[in-house]
C-alpha cells in the first residue's frame, strides 16, 4: 500500500456519526482500478494508432495520450483508494444512507417509506469480481435515486430482500394507521 | 368474447380523432421527410403522380385512419376503474384504477359545446405515467365520473379531510383585467425576439430605403437620413413588443377567461377558458410542491403566479407543462388568503453565508473578465476596463444572496430565490424523497456544504450552509419522512 488507512474517514464524520456504517466490499477498490486500466488501455492504443497513421511527425496524440495515462495512472494511485475507503453505507431503522466522494464529499439519504423499486445491476467487470450494485428508485425523478456500488453480491441480494420486507412491513403499518385513524 | 357494456363514444368525437392525429402529424412530420425526399428524387414520373394523386391519398388514409380510430375506441367503466381498448393494429388495453388517478379534468371544446358532450382527461403518476383522453361523452357522464374517481381517491384520507370541511368554501374568481395581466406577466413569446436579429441586416437596408423614399421627401431633409431609419428601427421594436404581447395577452385570455378557483373540503378546483373550458381539481394530499413566481412585469404590476404541482410534474414535457394546476393573477392579498388554504405558512426566512457572493464573483466574474479581455485584445484596445467586470457581477451577487433564503418549519421546506423577480418554492416535509448534502473541497476547508432536497415534482438546492446546519437539516428531513404515516400520492 502507498500509504496508511485510517481506521474511521476523517471528514464524513462531521455530517453524521457514522459509526455503524458499512464499508462496502474490498474488491471494490480493484474494480475502480480495473475501469481505470480499461481506459489507460484505450488511451495507449488510440496514442500508437495515431503514430501509425501519422508516423513520427505526429508530436500532438503522443503528448495527449502520455498526459491521459499520467492522469489515469494517478487516479490509480490516489484517487481509487480513497474513493473506496469514503465509500460507506447504512441501512438504518427508517432509511438507507450512502457517503461517497474521495474529494467531493457527498453524503445521501432517502426513507425506506419513499422507495419505489429495488435493482441489482451487474457489469461484466463487475462480473468477473462477484461484485453488484444496488440501486434504490424513489418517485423523484432523474438523481432521485441511490445506488450503493461494490457490494459482494450476496450482501446486495441480501440487503435487497431485508428492505423489501421492511418496506412490507411499514405498508402493513400504514395501512393498520390508516384504518385506526378512520 | 366482449363484454356487453364496452361503450363508444359520440360519433361527434370524429372531429377530436381529426384533430388529434393532425396534432400528431405535425409534431411527427419530420419522420415524413424521408417519405416526400424520396418521392423529390424519385423522377419526373414519380413526381408527376405525387403532386396528382399524393393529397387526395393522404387526405383519403387520413379519413380512414380517424374512423378506424373512432370504430376501435372503446370504453367500459366498473366499479372502481376504468378499461380502455383503441388502437387499430397495434391494440392497445389500458385499466386505470381510481385510485391512481393523479388529476381529472373535464374540458368542453367549443365543437362539443352546442351537443352537451365533454371530453374527460385522466392522469395517473407514477414510474408508468399514463395519460388517458375520453373525448365525446355526455357532459352528465364525465362529471359523474369524475365525481366518482374524486370521491374515490378521496376515500382513505377522509379522517382528515373531515377538519377541513369545517373551515368553510372558498373562493377566488379573477376578473377580465386580472386574466390579461397574465399574457403581460408571462409574455413566452418574447423570446421569438432574438429570433429578428439576423433579420436585422435586411431590415436595415430596406428601412433605409423607405426612411430615404418616402419620410425623408416628407420631413423635408433631403440627403441624410440616418436618424430617419433609426426612429423607424425603434418604432419597429417597439410595433413588434406590442404585437407579441397582444397575442401573448390574447393567449393568456383563451386559456384563463372567467378563471374561478374553488376549494371543498380538502378538493380544489379551477374552471376557465375561452373557447375550450377546462376543469381541473386535484386533492391536497396529492400536493408534492407550490411554486409562486413573480418575474419583472409582474413585480411592476404587484402581482403572483401560483402553481401547484403533482407528482411526475417534472417529468413532464414543456407541452405538458400547461398541465400543472395554476392560479394564473394573484395580488398580495389573494396570494395570502390562497396560501392560508394551501396551510402554508407564514415563512421565517434565513440566510445562506455569504460567501456564496464572493465564489459567484471569483467564478462568473473571473469568465467574463477573461472573455471580455480577449475581445479587448484582439480589437487592440487598453484591456484593464475588463476588471471592471468583477465588481459589477459582484454587484448583481450580493442582490442574489439577499433574495437567497430558505425556511424549515410547520411541516414545509421553503426556497426563495431571485434577482429582479422573486420565485418561492414550496416542498412539503412529507413529500421528501431523497438528500443530499454534498461539500466540495473549497467548501469543506469553509466548513459549509449544499443541501439539496428532491421532492416528486423536482428538486430544491440550498447552497452555502453552514455545516452544522446542513446535517441537522438533513437528519430532521429524514427523520420527519420516515415518522410520517399518511398517504402521501
Amino acid at each position: 500500500m502507498p500509504f496508511s488507512i485510517p481506521t474511521c474517514p476523517q471528514g464524513v464524520g462531521e455530517i453524521v456519526h457514522d459509526t455503524d456504517f458499512q464499508d462496502v466490499s474490498s474488491r471494490y477498490l480493484g474494480l475502480l482500478r480495473l475501469n481505470l486500466s480499461l481506459w489507460l488501455v484505450a488511451a495507449l492504443a488510440g496514442t500508437v494508432g495515431a503514430q501509425a497513421l501519422w508516423a513520427a511527425a505526429a508530436l500532438v496524440p503522443l503528448l495527449a495520450g502520455g498526459a491521459a495515462a499520467v492522469l489515469l495512472v494517478g487516479l490509480m494511485v490516489f484517487w481509487a483508494p480513497r474513493r473506496a475507503r469514503y465509500t460507506r453505507y447504512r441501512v438504518g431503522d427508517g432509511d438507507v444512507r450512502l457517503h461517497t466522494g474521495a474529494w467531493w464529499r457527498t453524503a445521501l439519504g432517502v426513507p425506506t417509506n419513499r422507495i419505489q423499486h429495488l435493482e441489482i445491476t451487474q457489469g461484466p467487470l463487475e462480473r468477473r469480481l462477484d461484485l453488484s450494485r444496488l440501486a434504490l428508485f424513489t418517485a423523484g425523478g432523474q438523481g432521485s435515486d441511490l445506488k450503493i456500488p461494490g457490494l459482494r453480491s450476496d450482501t446486495a441480494r441480501a440487503l435487497k430482500a431485508e428492505l423489501l420486507a421492511r418496506i412490507a412491513a411499514e405498508e402493513q403499518d400504514g395501512e393498520e394507521a390508516a384504518l385506526a385513524e378512520s | 368474447m366482449r363484454s356487453p357494456d364496452w361503450q363508444r363514444v359520440s360519433p361527434l368525437a370524429l372531429i377530436y380523432f381529426t384533430l388529434d392525429l393532425g396534432r400528431k402529424i405535425v409534431d411527427q412530420g419530420v419522420n415524413l421527410l424521408p417519405v416526400l425526399l424520396g418521392i423529390w428524387a424519385g423522377g419526373e414520373l414519380v413526381r408527376h403522380y405525387a403532386w396528382h394523386y399524393g393529397p387526395p391519398l393522404a387526405l383519403g388514409g387520413i379519413a380512414l385512419a380517424v374512423v378506424l380510430r373512432y370504430w376501435f375506441f372503446r370504453y367500459r367503466v366498473d366499479g372502481d376503474r376504468i378499461h380502455l381498448r383503441s388502437g387499430v393494429f397495434k391494440r392497445k388495453r389500458l385499466t386505470l384504477e381510481f385510485e391512481r388517478v393523479q388529476q381529472a379534468d373535464v374540458a368542453l371544446p367549443f365543437y362539443f359545446r352546442p351537443f352537451g358532450l365533454v371530453s374527460l382527461g385522466l392522469e395517473s403518476a407514477g414510474s408508468g405515467r399514463q395519460e388517458v383522453n375520453i373525448a365525446g361523452i355526455p357532459r352528465r357522464q364525465a362529471e359523474d365520473l369524475r365525481r366518482r374517481i374524486l370521491a374515490r381517491v378521496q376515500e382513505p384520507a377522509a379522517g382528515s379531510a373531515g377538519a377541513g370541511e369545517g373551515d368553510g368554501d372558498y373562493r377566488l374568481t379573477l376578473p377580465l383585467s386580472e386574466v390579461l395581466r397574465y399574457g403581460l406577466m408571462h409574455n413566452g413569446l418574447l423570446f421569438l425576439l432574438p429570433a429578428v436579429g439576423p433579420l436585422s441586416r435586411y431590415l436595415e437596408t430596406s428601412l433605409d430605403w423607405v426612411a430615404a423614399l418616402y419620410v425623408a421627401p416628407l420631413l423635408g431633409t433631403a440627403g441624410d437620413a440616418v436618424w430617419v431609419s433609426a426612429l423607424l428601427m425603434a418604432g419597429l421594436v417597439l410595433g413588434l413588443l406590442m404585437l407579441l404581447s397582444g397575442l401573448s395577452i390574447v393567449a393568456g385570455l383563451v386559456r384563463f377567461h372567467r378563471y374561478q378557483l374553488v376549494r371543498r373540503g380538502d378538493g380544489f378546483q379551477y374552471r376557465a377558458g375561452l373557447g375550450t373550458i377546462k376543469s381541473r381539481g386535484f386533492r391536497r394530499y396529492k400536493l408534492q410542491q407550490v411554486t409562486v413566481t413573480q418575474g419583472l412585469m409582474a413585480r411592476l404590476m404587484k402581482r403572483f403566479s401560483l402553481s401547484v404541482s403533482k407528482a411526475g410534474d417534472h417529468t413532464a414535457t414543456p407541452s405538458k407543462a400547461q398541465q400543472k394546476f395554476l392560479v394564473p393573477v394573484l395580488t398580495a392579498r389573494t396570494l395570502a388568503a390562497l396560501s392560508e388554504q394551501l396551510q402554508l405558512p407564514g415563512p421565517r426566512w434565513r440566510s445562506v453565508n455569504a460567501v456564496c457572493v464572493l465564489g459567484d464573483t471569483l467564478v462568473q466574474g473571473s469568465f467574463l473578465a477573461l472573455l471580455i479581455g480577449t475581445l479587448l485584445l484582439i480589437a487592440g484596445a487598453v484591456v484593464w476596463p475588463a476588471l471592471l467586470v468583477y465588481p459589477a457581477v459582484a454587484l448583481v451577487g450580493l442582490r442574489r444572496w439577499q433574495r437567497l433564503a430558505y425556511h424549515r418549519g410547520d411541516g414545509w421546506l421553503a426556497l426563495r430565490t431571485g434577482f429582479v423577480g422573486r420565485k418561492v418554492q414550496w416542498l412539503p416535509e412529507a413529500k421528501v424523497q431523497k438528500v443530499a448534502v454534498s461539500r466540495p473541497p473549497w467548501l469543506r476547508s469553509l466548513g459549509l456544504c449544499h443541501l439539496t432536497v428532491w421532492g416528486a415534482a423536482g428538486r430544491l438546492t440550498i447552497p452555502f450552509l453552514a455545516e452544522g446546519e446542513g446535517a441537522r437539516l438533513s437528519e430532521s428531513l429524514l427523520e420527519s419522512v420516515t415518522r410520517y404515516r399518511g398517504r402521501w400520492f
